[in-house]
């Protein structure tokens, strides 16, 4: 059991040290939809997304292109880290209200 | 009459090999959603082998506590070649997501497991290790994600033995769509880490996978996994069919 926590320890150093500075963007939830709904972010570079949920229901922001669900809890902050992305548009949704939807373009 | 039967499927089963469980266990919990899942392995071999026709199933139920814990209570059925299927252990599952999806260079999980045997002189049992998972993008134009479990079990309660088992999974798929993704996985288990023996005398499989699911948001999302096993070694079989489909739904 101990060689186990050992390992596991040892693999989130390793990952802690080889994780670099990235680019932070912010997207809110706010009366039900996302704001921007258009997101640019630079292409070959790993991103920070900082989702933001006004609204006083949960939501989960989902994107089966970036391969990321996450959900908001109402009223809180979440980070989302997505990425390198290949140039190109990526759509994403909210899994609990699919009418909320919009996109990120990496250029 | 009945117990009489009962008692010879359960010695039946007791001397059937162990499997390891073969599925692969993502470091991921999906936070407040409840998901029900059913698994199913059925394997090949010569005829009067006790590893042609020995199956497994399980059904579980599971939900995520907190963005980081995830627990899960499953019901497990056997049969050995031949013999009739038994209800044989009723397990908690609990994963705990240590890092965010893609926020460092692994992601990184651990579970733990414990399962309570229903079959009578037959001991219980704690798993435990970390799940580990690379995803690496746009590799010659593709997306893949590496998943790899190495777990270790010890028997607990009435019979356990001293033994210290060692199991791992390792999948790879190529992220080609939602709906379909091909992949390979590799399984294996030792039953005694002390005393491993030959690899002749362990188990070892490779093989095919495919997995995709269906979003019928916010309806929820419909999951599958089907994978061909090859038996590497004598102990494991010729070969054999698995199979994960699952349901999850925001509750």
């Amino acid at each position: 059991m101990r060689l186990i926590l050992c390992v596991t320890c040892a693999l989130g150093l390793v990952g802690n040290a080889l994780a670099a500075d990235t680019p932070t963007f912010s997207l809110t939830i706010q009366n039900r939809a996302f704001s921007p709904a258009e997101l640019r972010v630079p292409a070959g570079q790993k991103i920070e997304l900082h989702l933001k949920n006004a609204d006083a229901a949960a939501s989960e922001f989902e994107s089966e292109t970036l391969h990321r669900e996450k959900v908001v809890p109402a009223g809180k902050e979440v980070v989302v880290f997505v990425g390198p992305l290949r140039a190109g548009t990526y759509e994403f949704f909210d899994d609990f209200n699919p009418k909320a939807r919009g996109h990120i373009i990496a250029e | 009459m009945w117990r009489s039967a009962m008692a010879w499927a359960v010695i039946a089963l007791v001397n059937t090999p162990a499997y390891a469980d073969l599925q692969v266990r993502v470091p991921q919990v999906d936070y407040l959603e409840l998901e029900f899942e059913h698994n199913g392995l059925v394997t090949f071999d010569s005829k009067g082998s006790p590893n042609h026709n020995a199956q497994n199933y399980t059904n579980s139920v599971g939900y995520g506590v907190t963005p980081w814990w995830g627990v899960e209570l499953e019901g497990e059925m056997e049969a050995g070649g031949g013999q009739h299927l038994l209800w044989s252990a009723t397990t908690m599952e609990n994963t705990f997501q240590i890092t965010q999806p893609g926020q460092y260079f692994f992601n990184l999980g651990f579970f733990v497991e414990y399962s309570q045997s229903t079959l009578r002189g037959e001991p219980s049992s704690f798993t435990a290790g970390p799940i580990v998972q690379k995803e690496l993008n746009n590799v010659l134009g593709l997306d893949t994600l590496h998943t790899l479990n190495l777990f270790l079990s010890r028997d607990v309660g009435h019979n356990a033995t001293k033994q210290t088992g060692f199991e791992y999974a390792w999948q790879s798929l190529v992220l080609t769509h939602p709906l379909i993704s091909p992949g390979v996985e590799f399984y294996g288990f030792i039953p005694d880490l002390a005393h491993a023996g030959p690899t002749s005398s362990q188990q070892h499989w490779v093989g095919p996978v495919l997995a995709g699911d269906v979003n019928f948001a916010p309806y929820g999302k419909l999951g599958y996994q089907v994978g061909y096993l090859w038996g590497l070694t004598p102990d494991s079989g010729r070969s054999a069919i698995r199979w994960r489909l699952e349901y999850e739904v925001t509750f």
